[in-house]
């Protein structure tokens, strides 16, 4: 297409309101330029000269682009209003959504928790868990950032994590995205060394817990595929701190990558070292 | 060319009865109002689209896409129900406007 039928459009379709109203009007548009140049090229004009008078027959498009936009003033409107309507529920609806007392509370049936969790898992960190739930709290960690972490323990005996939210450089801290995890290490005084669990696409460990004096190092083996396809192997050694904490190990960016494997080690290497 | 004031205003009214008579897209609305005018009715051809688009949102024409003899494909505008009986309103209100302005220009 002719670079100034594209401008043509492109300035005729400006701001209307919807996606599909402007590729609506565009195609329609398009498609009106094409028939006009037919009917310049069946006069013996080139294709560009005739698409040049196409555009000059079909007016000015700021102007067109304007009437556009009054006639479908209604829809910019109800546009406009959802698009605030939205903004006020991110902004003020958050905050406001119901705590634990209103949600879950110390005689709800355990039934309730499950299937909340359940849900949860299957709607990858979509769904809370409160406060005060039956399930038994653990642990907890808040991190530098202030963002919480909790280890909740269903009776039955499944260990859940749950993450605080933080959105809008706000954390939440009543509002939890919870997933189930598998422990790696821990004892019946609930007593996590470790515990692991990953999301579609990019894995994510995270460490919570006592640290155990015989394992001073993570040993986290990581396969990296390069945009080119080549993938690569890596290991990285992070350090366990002193006291209880959460480590958050995630990969992601330009490059697909994902841990293979992560285990405790007690080598006494630095506390990152990257083997290519 | 009519002088766009003549013909504002009842654009709507004019494009209204060429889609009443068949389906039609864009620039054979133009082409047709045209040759029907004797070139007395010329839109700028963009224009005509905002007019298209206000009869739509007001229910008076549906659009559907379909080939043209040429095979090409195009967005073709009907006449609706209430379009038929909007335009027969129309209609009238024209009939009595150009009757009592017809009254008034003979005594010029």
């Amino acid at each position: 297409m002719n670079i100034e039928v594209e401008k043509y459009l492109n300035n005729a379709c400006i701001w209307l309101p919807t996606r599909k109203l402007k590729a609506r009007t565009r195609r329609e548009l398009s498609e009106h330029i094409e028939d006009i140049s037919d009917e310049y090229t069946n006069m013996g004009f080139t294709r560009s000269e005739a698409e040049l008078f196409a555009l000059n027959d079909m007016g000015n498009p700021n102007r067109l682009n304007a009437e556009l936009r009054r006639t479908h003033r209604k829809l910019l409107w109800l546009v406009r209003i959802r698009n605030l309507a939205i903004a006020v529920i991110v902004i003020f609806g958050l905050p406001m959504l119901p705590n634990e007392t209103e949600k879950f509370t110390d005689g709800a049936p355990l039934e309730e928790i499950e299937a909340k969790i359940a849900e949860a898992d299957y709607s990858f960190w979509s769904n809370p868990v409160f406060d005060k739930a039956p399930a038994e709290l653990l642990y907890e960690y808040v991190n530098e950032d202030g963002k919480v972490y909790r280890v909740y323990r269903s009776s039955v005996g499944n260990i859940y994590l749950a993450e605080s939210v933080k959105a809008f450089g706000i954390n939440f801290k009543n509002r939890f995205y919870c997933n189930t995890f598998q422990p790696m290490e821990s004892d019946d005084n609930g007593n996590f060394t470790f515990i692991r669990s990953s999301e579609q696409g990019v894995s994510i460990y995270i460490g919570i817990g006592v640290p155990n004096n015989s394992k001073k190092y993570i040993r986290a083996e990581i396969i990296t595929l390069k945009p080119s396809g080549e993938e690569r192997d890596g290991v990285e050694y992070i350090a366990l701190p002193d006291k209880p904490c959460v480590l958050e190990l995630s990969r992601g960016g330009n490059e697909y990558s994902y841990f293979k494997s992560i285990d405790f080690c007690d080598e006494n290497k630095v506390i990152t070292e990257s083997i290519k | 060319m009519a002088k766009k004031d003549t013909m504002r205003g009842n654009t709507g009214l004019l494009v209204l009865a060429l889609i009443a008579k068949e389906d039609m897209y864009g620039y054979q609305i133009i082409k047709e109002l045209k040759a029907r005018s004797k070139n007395v009715f010329e839109l700028q051809e963009g224009s005509l689209y905002p007019v298209l688009h206000t009869l739509e949102e007001s229910g008076l024409v549906t659009s559907y896409i379909a080939d043209t003899e040429s095979a090409r494909k195009r967005r073709y505008y009907k006449i609706t129900d209430k379009g038929i009986r909007e335009l027969e309103q129309m209609k009238q209100e024209f009939d009595t406007f150009t009757v009592a302005a017809r009254r008034v220009l003979s005594f010029a």
